[in-house]
């Protein structure tokens, strides 16, 4: 009975003493607590947003050593911390996003000894799941390019049984074939000739980052000859001749075999993440189109091997793909999600599209596809697309002719859609609900502009997450090329300078169309936030073949009600940009709030089931056991990781009663009972 | 558990050798469903239509735990026979005549206590462990009226909550009706036990009571 008696006094003293220490532990900064804290930001009991504040600020830093400094100070402070479990949540998310975007192992794997020295398994466990998913996933990766080369040099063999090889390659112009050829192929047949013909750039390219699939593919083996061959068949014919030839092998090649084709020139990559050690990612239903899908069932096929069990859902949401469009006459790559490159591929099969029929077709709400849209619709950078409301009045007709006669002339097409292999392509939907989450790179690029794209990847060198620092310094870098340092002059005179310098001047007509859409686009950008945002340059440059009737339609663009179920949806024809290699933010804040409302419901129901655990291991133990005892010996086992509320033990109390775990001694109330 | 069954029919012993059996069973085929063995709810009315005891008062719940009835608005023949010669009653009048001091074997706090948890079996749904909540409030005046005296405050308390009462919760809160100062001073949270609905009740009763107390006062 006496540790009763101990226990009765002891809780409200180690509460105080824990409260005493972790104000300590902070307010380092304000108290002025010594030097070597001086350059941390405070850290407050369950601060999510400070945790995130410290890991950009290490990010920053470069030095291996003072980023060691960093992180012991971070677990130092972590174990000060009260709610360590709610802390660590959202650590944990940032901790992926590490691993997601770029991480040093062995940085990495010391600070996750740090803490396993400093707090017992119970944080590490994961954190070094999670870490070891990360590293298996390059073996993993080859493994799959292994597997790809199989099922290409298969592909390859079916083809060769259905083709005539010729030899005579051309290789040297129309590696994407005219645009009225595409037009009048149309649909996936057409975007076979392309991606095969991409493939081919990339097997000439010496530029290409594959490393890893240079190392497997023995050089003459390599794919990409095997479709070459196919592509030298279809230039080698006139275009009738070739229609007709290709139709009727077409239909005798294996279907499976023919969906495949196409994916296997695309550079796919997954990342598989275990769902035990991830934090948990909403998974979308996205429907993706099918060049896309057979990518995914590629690397499902890969890994669902022998292994029926195993279960994988996509995360869209992680994912990149690099595509290559060409505008004018140029071909840029753009850096999107896969929300992005799917709504993009829409416009591969019409040039228009009502707002409801691409969500349709993509199976996404309204809402989801506005904010994964907008992007490609107001940023400055990245304004791909355009939006036309629907007035009652107004044709679409005539906006029509006003635009197409001149782009024509212009350019061949505008067509955008997934490269194979060369610099950075990575289309990468994520897997991660059930048992895996798996981040599928193929890193198409350019044929034409391959060398040219990876020289822009300096600047982004980051993951999906690093998107926004990316954008930035792609406009400051814009900036200083272009413009230089006067950015915050006046927009009129700024875009019409940048204009005339660099582009061809427009007709004189359509210059004040330019200003107003320059202002324009200053008062969307700062709308949806996105941080960089330049009243100049890219939309000025857009602006040359805009009508006054265009701008109207921007302004209202800007309004809060952005977007219309009857709006309709069409390719920027005058699209231009500086890079090569286009960034294209993923609206990411919306996500973010909402992982942080689950992960908070997470930290609850693990708090409870961790206080049931708890309360059955030291019932079954002790037998017996007045309330408050009870209570000091729950809140003693929890203390390391958080003090619980003594009504949530009673809670979880009253649950193993009904569940009749425990029951009440009968005639005092005070006194519990294991029943066993 | 705190109910003791065999309180039930301690008083009643004596009297089981005077009563018809026979009367007993023509009461019961007199009340029955055709088809079953078994009062129920039609039944029933017009049973306690007889015996001039509203349905809805306590007493025919007395009545049903007097006769140890296992489910809610059925009484079987058996549990009326053993009910009855337990009562020593055969008859209607009899019976009448006895209802009135069933009412007052609840005043024993034991027999109370017995008649509580009664309440709370018969009154929850067979499959639940817990009373619905709707059903808690409306059983908790009928069977707390005037013996917890922050009763009104305790409906009014449950009209804010949502889930179902437990039976530890359950029992408990007749300890607290029992135990508990009118100003609530004597709950002690801390080593009280005391689920955590009885702490949400007090902190949501507390300052009701303090501004009751001020305006007597004024």
């Amino acid at each position: 009975m006496w540790d009763t008696k101990r226990d009765e006094a002891a809780p409200t003293a180690k509460r105080r003493k824990l409260n005493a220490d972790s104000d300590v532990g902070a307010k380092p900064s304000t108290s002025g607590a010594g030097t070597s804290l001086k350059t941390l930001p405070p850290v407050e009991v369950g601060s999510v947003p400070r945790d995130s504040d410290i890991s950009i600020d290490i990010e920053r830093e470069n030095t291996e050593s003072s980023l060691l400094q960093y992180l012991a100070e971070l677990v130092r402070l972590f174990m000060y911390l009260e709610e360590k479990d709610k802390f660590f949540d959202t650590h944990r998310r940032l901790f992926a996003k590490r691993l997601m975007s770029h991480h040093d192992e062995h940085l990495e794997t010391s600070f996750i000894s740090m803490i396993k020295e400093q707090m017992g398994q119970f944080y590490t466990q994961r954190l070094s799941g999670m870490l070891q998913d990360k590293l298996a996933s390059n073996t993993m990766q080859k493994a799959f390019q292994k597997y790809l080369v199989e099922r290409r040099v298969e592909c390859r063999k079916r083809k060769e049984e259905v083709l005539v090889p010729f030899t005579d390659g051309i290789l040297d112009e129309d590696t994407i074939p005219p645009a009225d050829s595409i037009l009048e192929r149309g649909g996936l047949e057409g975007m076979a000739d392309r991606l095969l013909g991409t493939s081919l750039a990339r097997a000439t390219l010496p530029t290409h980052s594959s490393a890893d699939t240079g190392a497997i593919v023995p050089s003459d083996a390599n794919p990409a000859i095997g479709f070459s061959m196919l592509l030298n068949v279809a230039n080698s014919h006139t275009e009738k001749g070739r229609a007709e030839q290709r139709e009727r092998n077409v239909k005798s090649i294996d279907e499976n075999i023919l969906k495949f084709e196409e994916a296997l020139g695309i550079d796919f990559n997954a990342h598989v993440l275990n769902a035990l050690h991830w934090p948990s990612v909403e998974v979308a239903k996205l429907r993706l189109p099918p060049l896309l899908l057979a990518c995914q069932e590629l690397f499902s096929d890969f890994y669902m091997r022998d292994k029926e069990t195993r279960k994988l859902s996509w995360i869209h949401a992680l994912s990149v793909v690099n595509l290559v469009g060409t505008f004018s006459g140029m071909g840029y790559t753009f850096v999107v999600s896969t929300f992005q490159a799917c709504i993009l591929l829409l416009f591969n099969d019409s040039d228009r599209i009502r707002v409801v029929d691409a969500r349709k077709m993509l199976n996404l709400s309204l809402e989801q596809l506005c904010h994964h849209i907008k992007p490609l619709l107001v940023s400055r950078k990245c304004r791909v697309l355009r939006l036309e409301r629907r007035p009652a009045n107004e044709t679409t007709e005539t906006f029509a002719t006003v635009n197409r006669p001149n782009e024509k002339s212009k350019m061949n097409s505008t067509n955008i859609y997934p490269i194979p292999n060369s610099g950075r392509l990575s289309f990468a939907p994520q897997v991660m609900q059930c048992q895996a989450v798996s981040d599928d790179s193929g890193r198409p690029a350019t044929d034409v502009l391959a060398p040219k794209s990876s020289e822009a990847n300096t600047y982004h060198e980051g993951g999906p997450e690093r998107t926004a620092d990316g954008d930035r310094a792609q406009s400051t870098e814009a900036r200083s090329i272009a413009i230089g340092p006067d950015a915050n002059q006046g927009d009129g005179n700024e875009s019409e300078s940048f204009v005339n310098t660099t582009h061809p001047a427009p007709p004189g007509a359509t210059a004040p169309a330019q200003v107003q859409q320059a202002k324009e686009g200053t008062a969307s950008a700062s709308e949806i936030n996105t941080g960089s945002v330049e009243p100049r340059g890219e939309s000025a440059k857009e602006g040359e073949s805009d009508s006054p009737k265009n701008t109207q339609t921007e302004r209202s663009q800007a309004d809060a009600r952005f977007m219309q179920e009857g709006d309709i949806l069409h390719i920027n024809l005058g699209f231009k940009s500086r890079l090569h290699r286009v960034v294209v933010p993923a609206s990411i804040p919306k996500v973010a709030s909402a992982n942080t409302t689950t992960s908070k419901k997470h930290v609850v129901v693990d708090r409870s089931t961790r206080v049931d655990a708890v309360l059955v291991k030291i019932m079954k133990t002790k037998k017996e056991l007045t309330h408050a005892a009870l209570n000091n010996l729950v809140v003693e086992a929890l203390a390391p990781t958080f003090l619980p509320d003594p009504r949530l033990i009673k809670k979880r109390l009253e649950r193993l009663i009904e569940q009749e775990y425990v029951e009440r001694d009968k005639d005092d109330p005070r006194l519990y009972r294991y029943a066993s | 558990m705190r109910r003791n069954s065999n309180r039930l029919s301690r008083s009643q012993d004596g009297s089981r050798n005077h009563v018809n059996l026979t009367a007993i069973d023509d009461l019961f085929n007199r009340f029955k469903e055709a088809a079953e063995e078994k009062i129920e709810a039609e039944g029933m009315q017009a049973l306690f239509e007889a015996l001039d005891v509203d349905p809805l008062d306590i007493t025919s719940l007395v009545f049903a735990w007097k006769l140890r009835a296992k489910t809610p608005f059925e009484f079987s023949r058996s549990e009326f026979v053993d009910g009855c010669v337990n009562l020593g009653a055969d008859s209607l009048e009899k019976l009448k005549a006895v209802l009135p001091s069933l009412k007052e074997s609840l005043n024993n706090d034991d027999d109370f206590r017995s008649f509580y948890m009664f309440a709370f079996d018969y009154n929850k749904p067979i499959e639940q462990r817990s009373l619905p909540i709707e059903v808690a409030r409306q059983l908790f005046p009928l069977i707390l009226g005037g013996r917890f005296a922050h009763i009104d405050l305790w409906i009014e308390f449950l009209e804010g909550k949502k889930h179902a009462i437990s039976r530890d919760t359950y029992s408990l809160l007749l300890d607290f009706a029992r135990n508990i100062d009118y100003d609530l001073k004597n709950f002690d949270e801390e080593n009280g036990a005391w689920p955590v609905l009885l702490d949400e009740f007090v902190d949501f009763a507390k300052p009701r009571i303090a501004q009751d107390k001020d305006r007597m006062d004024e």
